[in-house]
């Protein structure tokens, strides 16, 4: 079903001109102007427009010509097939070598779309919002040139057609974050975060390729079209090693790749760093998008992940641990934008058990609402940074409800919206996943993984709700309590800054309608409309089919599809967790920091967990020790042992060293003494004529024939020593019975071979002597050998 | 021979007319010298470019043959011509030489027109190498090519110049005597086989050598190339020679010499010993996986910029080595790409160093930092080459590495496909991981390099009078970036035009394995346990079981009592 | 006069090897260039009769045979002569250098 639609290169590209012309062009052009830089109008005019016309070239492509596919797809009922082709282009061909194609071609499908709108929608949002933010930035061309490059980065992440077009995205927004979590380089924490960054996703980078590599080892193809063909899933169920199937390594290797990007254990800790870029970076890249790739890629490769359970459930897991341990680093955070990231990787963590668990939709709908409310919360963070001359301290904040009230009603409704509250749509979207992983259950993860899964939830849940709130009203609630210096410059942000936070606020409180409960009523048939997952079916692998298709049958399904009570019954429990969580937080923390817990963390137990908390499990001190210690380390032994040493010292000046003493030893012959040069020159002489005086006669012998063997002369030593005069008109007799007497005679010539041949009375071992006889001095010089005839009629060898 | 076939000598006799040219300016004005050394490299890389124009992308056998007596006597011929794998490494060297005369304009100030003609008569060198066809040949342009480098460092180098320069030759001239050795072995067996004396590679190729033989051979040649990489362990002359060379010799070294041990691999020693290749294969695709990470981290102990990029070569040059050995289109290809970007990428960090070190003098890391804020023009044609060099994909250096990689993991084939190279070559997948491990290693150190000099506070007092790049320094980098970015956004016109070469390369390299056991013999033809030679040397035999009969039952005579004497004398 | 027509190749040959002794232990153990030159000349004489012994002794009939061995000879007398100039040139020189002709002390060659 899928259409070529030629205006798709378009989206990426547009934002990848506007980087183009800010970075380059502009400031090429600037000096023709009459002025040292270009202005900042037409950088920010630049910048806003190439993301506002990809956003409206996404609304056209998604709203017209896809809505159409989708429409006529979603038409045909039960008709339909597996999959909606979505649209297609192909611009050229990148690499072609051998069995190896990889296209350079796009593809927008409904999941796509989804990535799609999310992108462009709230990077318009925040390229805007960050006008106002980044007024008077020395390097402002720059900033608006990378945040242009980050979109498109993504956005060829999203359309990409085959895992490698996906990885140049990938890698590209992985630069992109790199270079604007470094922004402010002049500090070299800053710098050093970026680079932590990019390092940490390099090692995701480097499962993804092996990933790459394998899949194309198992299936011989990386083009998602391709890999969903029968053939290719029957590779992946083949058994590949440790009674494994090849697609669970394929998933795992994929899933260290999600982890690196989307901060999961091991591999979040960059996440928090990263904080120190600006803030629209920290909410575009940070919370919305770029975190979330590694969502959207296990969704994408949903069809390989539903052939391995054991990789779903490591996933799930992976995902639950981190939703939990995220929430309770960020309990003891007292900065703003900590407690956000911490926040988003705990959200993370969510949305990979609603992959994990096979609820991809679920894990989908928190993507976007968690994008929506998450910006928003960071947009709202750097409104207030921006009132307090920058500083992010929470303990010197409060009462700023008074000050920014438009900021604060934004800031509100998102944690309202985090916390899981009826009727905002974070609620929605977790409880679909709580749902999700309370039902779960497949062949081989036994009954307790799902329940266990929800429970580290609910307990994250109410963490979420916790923090969320002790945030809230350690900034917005209480009375101030900065200095005088920065009271008097607190004001609410320009209207450049609020209407995106106003924006934003609206869709988290309505976006929750696409993904209602799925309550079914007596017919079997959906009560509520559930948008999302219709929309996201025609792309997205159903995981209870494919697990039963997997396991022979023999498989337990996922209980996608709870009974109603049931569903019902877990909605009030995450509304209730919502609402304690937010009910403890405003008893400690609703009238500023708590001198109860402040207490209770300077005493005793209360101090080493608050500790611990506080320095976030020393898992940073422990990738500090274990990691790059030992990198260094490694690196300076390496370099100074094998290097300096053991090559460059031993081998190399070590053989100059042998040559220069051996010379040296040499030297002590040459002492100019002509009687010790003579004496050199005779002995030499004379050991030449003593060996070439003794010439050594022998024949070699081959057998021919059961009895037969053949034997052959050989001179070798005569004719090269004394140059063949000798054996020419010698005499060759051979004794071939050991009688004594000559069996066989002739004069021998040296260009003439002679062979003997002699018939043997059987197998068994002879005595056989050849002498020659001189020509000239009469010597005779003889050779006696033992021969071996072997019986080959016992091996059947002779005919 | 057709009339584009004298394009070849003539890309050899240009430079060389330019070098005695240079070499006869008045001394007094180095200005001219530079200018007219630079006007005859650009006319080169013209000339470069027209070969393009007669050359057939779809032939893969050699083409623009130049063949003509040179040492009778001896079977020597003066036998140029190009392919899919030499033209790249061809246009690689022209592409170079005018950007490192350009960049070389204000850091050589003594002895320009020396420096200048010494440059152009490299240039020859390496040309011929890449170009001839004949193994003498390939052998006399092998050693031209150390004499110019050996005074470019000698003359013009640091502090230890002449310990680095002596390093250097010595270490080249000891890999390459035992190639030597070797090459008239061959030469021998060849002229003992078919009773016809030759050194003309196209003939060589035929011939089959016994198996135990061609092992020694191929380790003889593989030595020779392995040094030139610099393959793990044998690297520790690049770093000094790096080190103290200026910044020019630096560029050539990295851009272009070191090709010459891959090249060596693919055009030479592969080819002609199959089977020697096929046993030492793992040994070597191990040392370079060993190399990829070792050459990673101890860059990443450096202080010194120069020499962290000297070891990020070899670990970069251990990819293409990697690649080569996955006898498979993807990771040949791949391997001769990532000789390419590295060509640009590496050249692009050197220059990049060379631009620092005129104005501080100084190489040590730490002497620099914050320097994005007084440079930000230069910062960004660094960061790209960084980029490129990190293997970002959409930049060059990720097309290479990743072809290299994948071309390990699959060279046994499939899942469902083996391929005859399974059985030489255990664990590739093993290899791919390791080698793939470099990725990360590779972004920890650059980017740590490039933080450590760009970034962080801008303290030392002496770098706030730097000032940023020239025109000229921006038209130094400008053709490597463009070429980094063109290589990285649409590399398959490079790949079409080297695949039909490599997939003869393949072919014929399989072809020739899996020949019989058995004295030397030509590709083709029985393996006959005779010593008496041919007297007219035989044809490649069109059907390669052709004439297997006739060897057996050639000394068999009846049973006698009585003995007998085949070659009586009386 | 029997004893003459006993004496065969072996007895020219042992007279050979004694004079080539002889010239042997003289330019090995001699110190003076002008003794060392005898010794060489002696050394040359000595192959001089070998030749000669078998070109008498081996030869027979074939007058051909027998020529090149007397030629051989000849070339080796020529040859001495030639050399003794040469020789004796040098040992003057060096004497009037250094007013001395012992060959321990000439050690120009050393290193």
């Amino acid at each position: 079903m899928q259409k070529t639609n030629n205006l798709l290169f378009l989206i990426p590209l547009l934002p990848l001109a506007g980087a183009f012309l800010n970075l380059f062009v502009w400031r090429l052009l600037a000096p023709l102007t009459g002025k040292y830089r270009q202005s900042d109008s037409l950088t920010h005019t630049t910048a806003i427009a190439s993301v506002l016309g990809a956003f409206g070239l996404a609304c056209y492509l998604v709203g017209v010509p896809l809505w159409k596919q989708y429409s006529a797809w979603h038409a045909l009922g039960d008709a339909r097939p597996e999959t909606m082709g979505g649209l297609h282009q192909h611009l050229w061909t990148w690499i072609e070598v051998g069995s190896l194609k990889i296209d350079l071609a796009f593809r927008l499908d409904t999941l796509t779309a989804v990535m799609l709108l999310v992108i462009t929608g709230i990077g318009s949002l925040i390229h805007i919002y960050s006008v106002g933010y980044m007024h008077g930035e020395k390097r402002y061309p720059a900033f608006f040139g990378y945040l242009n490059l980050f979109t498109g980065m993504m956005l060829i992440l999203v359309l990409g057609d085959s895992l490698p077009i996906m990885f140049i995205g990938w890698e590209g927004v992985g630069l992109c974050s790199y270079l604007l979590i470094g922004f402010w380089f002049e500090e070299t924490a800053n710098a050093d975060a970026g680079r932590k960054a990019f390092v940490a996703n390099r090692v995701g980078d480097f499962a993804f390729l092996l990933g790459i590599c394998l899949l194309f080892y198992a299936t011989g193809s990386v083009d998602f079209a391709d890999l969903q063909r029968p053939e290719s899933i029957d590779a992946l169920k083949e058994v590949f090693w440790g009674g494994e199937r090849m697609g669970f390594y394929i998933a795992l290797l994929f899933f260290i790749g999600a982890c690196g990007k989307s901060a999961q254990i091991p591999l979040y800790v960059w996440l928090p760093d990263a904080m120190a870029g600006p803030t629209p970076v920290s909410a575009l890249i940070h919370a919305a998008t770029m975190v979330t790739a590694g969502v959207y890629m296990i969704v994408r490769m949903s069809f390989l992940y539903a052939h391995s359970t054991t990789a779903m459930a490591i996933v799930a897991v992976v995902g639950a641990l981190t939703a939990l341990f995220a929430a309770i680093m960020a309990f003891a955070q007292t900065d703003l934008k900590k407690v956000l990231a911490y926040s988003t990787v705990s959200q993370l963590g969510f949305m990979f058990v609603g992959v994990g668990v096979g609820a991809y939709t679920a894990g989908v709908f928190h993507l976007i609402t968690h994008a929506f409310f998450k910006a928003g919360l960071f947009l709202a963070a750097g409104s207030v940074m921006h009132a307090m001359s920058g500083s992010g301290d929470i303990m010197k904040m409060g009462g700023l409800r008074k000050y920014m009230p438009r900021t604060r009603w934004s800031f509100l409704i998102y944690c309202v919206a985090i916390a899981g509250i009826f009727p905002f749509s974070g609620f929605f979207s977790k409880d679909e996943i709580l749902a999700g992983a309370f039902g779960a259950g497949a062949e081989g993860w036994g009954p307790v993984l799902g329940k266990f899964l929800w429970a580290t939830l609910s307990i994250a849940a109410l963490g979420t709700a916790f923090y969320m709130f002790r945030l809230y009203f350690l900034v917005f609630g209480g009375e101030l309590r900065c200095d005088e210096e920065t009271k008097s410059h607190i004001h609410e942000s320009p209207y450049s800054m609020t209407v995106p936070l106003m924006i934003l606020a609206a869709f988290t409180c309505v976006i929750g309608v696409i993904g209602f409960p799925h309550l079914l009523d007596d017919k079997k048939e959906l009560i509520l409309p559930t948008y999302l997952h219709d929309w996201l079916s025609s792309t997205v692998v159903d995981f209870g089919r494919e697990s039963l298709l997997m396991a022979n049958g023999t498989s337990s399904i996922p209980e996608s599809h709870l009974s109603n009570t049931l569903t019902i019954g877990l909605m009030i429990g995450a509304f209730a967790i919502g609402l304690i969580g937010i009910f403890t937080a405003k008893a400690i923390y609703g009238r500023g920091p708590s001198e109860k817990v402040a207490a209770m963390c300077e005493t005793g137990n209360g101090k080493a967990i608050h500790n611990v908390v506080l320095n976030k499990f020393y898992v940073d001190e422990l990738y500090e020790w274990s990691l790059y210690r030992f990198f260094r380390g490694a690196a300076k032994t390496l370099h100074e042992v094998v290097d300096r040493f053991l090559i460059d010292g031993l081998v190399v000046n070590g053989s100059a060293w042998l040559i220069d003493r051996g010379s040296r030893g040499l030297q002590l012959f040459q002492n100019g003494q002509l009687h010790r040069y003579l004496v050199g020159v005779v002995v030499g002489g004379a050991l030449i004529f003593y060996f070439a005086s003794s010439p050594k006669v022998s024949f070699d012998y081959k057998q021919l024939n059961a009895n037969e063997v053949e034997f052959t002369p050989d001179f070798s030593s005569l004719t090269t020593i004394r140059g063949g005069l000798d054996a020419k008109g010698a005499t060759i007799t051979f004794d071939l019975d050991s009688d004594g007497e000559a069996d066989f005679t002739s004069e021998y010539h040296p260009q003439k071979p002679m062979k003997v041949k002699w018939t043997f009375g059987g197998a068994g071992k002879y005595k056989v002597s050849m002498t020659m006889t001189d020509a000239v001095f009469d010597e005779k010089y003889s050779v006696t050998r033992t021969i071996t005839v072997k019986d080959l009629a016992v091996k059947g060898g002779v005919k | 021979m057709t009339g584009a076939s004298a394009l070849l000598p003539a890309l050899l006799v240009l430079p060389l007319v330019g070098a005695i040219l240079v070499m006869l300016l008045p001394k007094e004005e180095p200005g001219l010298a530079r200018g007219v050394s630079l006007g005859v490299s650009i006319a080169t890389l013209a000339l470069s470019l027209v070969i393009l124009g007669p050359y057939d992308t779809k032939i893969a056998s050699m083409q623009m043959v130049f063949d003509k007596e040179w040492i009778p006597g001896m079977g020597a011929r003066f036998k140029l011509g190009v392919d899919g794998i030499s033209i790249f490494m061809v246009l690689l060297t022209t592409f170079l030489t005018p950007i490192i005369l350009l960049s070389a304009f204000k850091a050589i100030t003594s002895r320009v027109r020396e420096f200048c003609a010494l440059l152009l008569i490299l240039e020859v060198g390496m040309l011929g190498a890449f170009l001839s066809l004949d193994l003498l040949l390939f052998y006399v342009f092998w050693e031209i090519m150390l004499i110019p480098m050996y005074l470019l460092i000698g003359i013009w180098g640091g502090q230890r110049r002449i310990y680095a320069s002596i390093k250097f030759v010595i270490y080249t001239m000891a890999g390459s005597l035992l190639m030597l050795v070797a090459i008239f072995y061959l030469y021998a067996q060849y002229g003992s086989v078919t009773g016809e004396y030759t050194l003309d590679l196209t003939q060589l190729e035929r011939l089959v050598l016994p198996r135990d033989v061609q092992i020694y051979c191929f380790a003889a040649f593989a030595l020779a190339f392995a040094i030139k990489v610099p393959l793990f362990p044998l690297h520790t002359w690049l770093p000094d020679a790096h080190v103290q060379a200026p910044t020019a010799g630096s560029v050539v070294l990295a851009g272009v010499l070191l090709k010459f041990g891959i090249y060596g691999f693919l055009r030479f020693a592969m080819p002609l010993f199959p089977y020697g290749a096929a046993e030492l294969a793992p040994y070597l695709a191990y040392l370079a996986a060993a190399g990829i990470v070792y050459g990673a981290f101890v860059a990443f102990a450096q202080s010194d910029v120069k020499k962290l990029v000297a070891y990020s070569s070899v670990s970069h040059l251990g990819f293409c080595m990697i690649g080569i050995f996955a006898m498979n289109a993807e990771g040949i290809e791949g391997s001769i790409y990532a000789m390419i970007s590295h060509g640009l990428t590496t050249s692009g960090l050197f220059l990049a160093i060379g631009v620092l070190y005129e104005r501080r003098h100084t190489r040590e890391m730490s002497e620099y930092g914050g320097l994005w804020k007084q440079m930000p023009v230069f910062a960004g044609l660094f960061l790209m080459c960084m980029l490129g060099s990190v293997g970002l994909p959409g930049l060059s250096g990720f097309v290479g590495e990743f072809l290299t990689i994948f071309g390990m993991f699959i060279s046994g084939g499939t899942a469902g496909e083996p391929t005859f190279w399974a059985e030489f070559m255990p664990h590739p997948m093993l290899l791919g991981a390791v080698a793939t491990s470099g990725v990360i290693f590779g972004a920890i150190y650059l980017l740590y390099m490039f933080q450590k000099m760009m970034f962080g506070p801008l303290d030392n007092p002496k770098n706030k009078e730097l000032k940023d790049v020239s025109w000229r320094e921006i038209s130094v980098f400008t053709p490597l970036i463009i070429g980094i970015v063109v290589m990285g956004l649409y590399p398959k016109p490079f790949i079409k035009v080297m695949e039909p070469a490599v997939d003869r390369f393949i072919s014929r390299f399989e072809a020739k394995l899996i020949e019989p056991d058995g004295p030397a013999h030509l590709i083709g033809q029985p393996a006959v346990a005779s010593d008496r030679a041919p007297k007219t040397a035989p044809k490649a035999a069109a059907d390669p079981h052709a004439g297997h009969a006739h060897a057996e039952g050639a000394h068999k005579a009846p049973p006698t009592k009585k003995p007998t004497a085949e070659e009586p004398a009386h | 006069m029997s004893v003459f027509y006993d004496i065969t190749v072996s007895h020219f040959l042992v007279l050979a090897a004694a004079l080539f002794t002889v010239g042997i232990a003289g330019v090995l153990l001699r110190r003076n260039a002008l003794i060392v030159m005898m010794s060489i000349e002696l050394m040359l004489n000595a192959a001089n009769i070998t030749v000669l012994a078998f070109s008498r002794g081996f030869a027979g009939n074939n007058h051909e045979a027998a020529y090149q061995g007397q030629a051989f000879a000849l070339t080796v007398i020529a040859i001495a002569a030639a050399e003794a100039a040469v020789g004796l040139a040098i040992v003057v020189t060096v004497f009037r250098t250094r007013r001395h002709s012992d060959i321990d002390r000439l050690t120009m060659l050393k290193n």
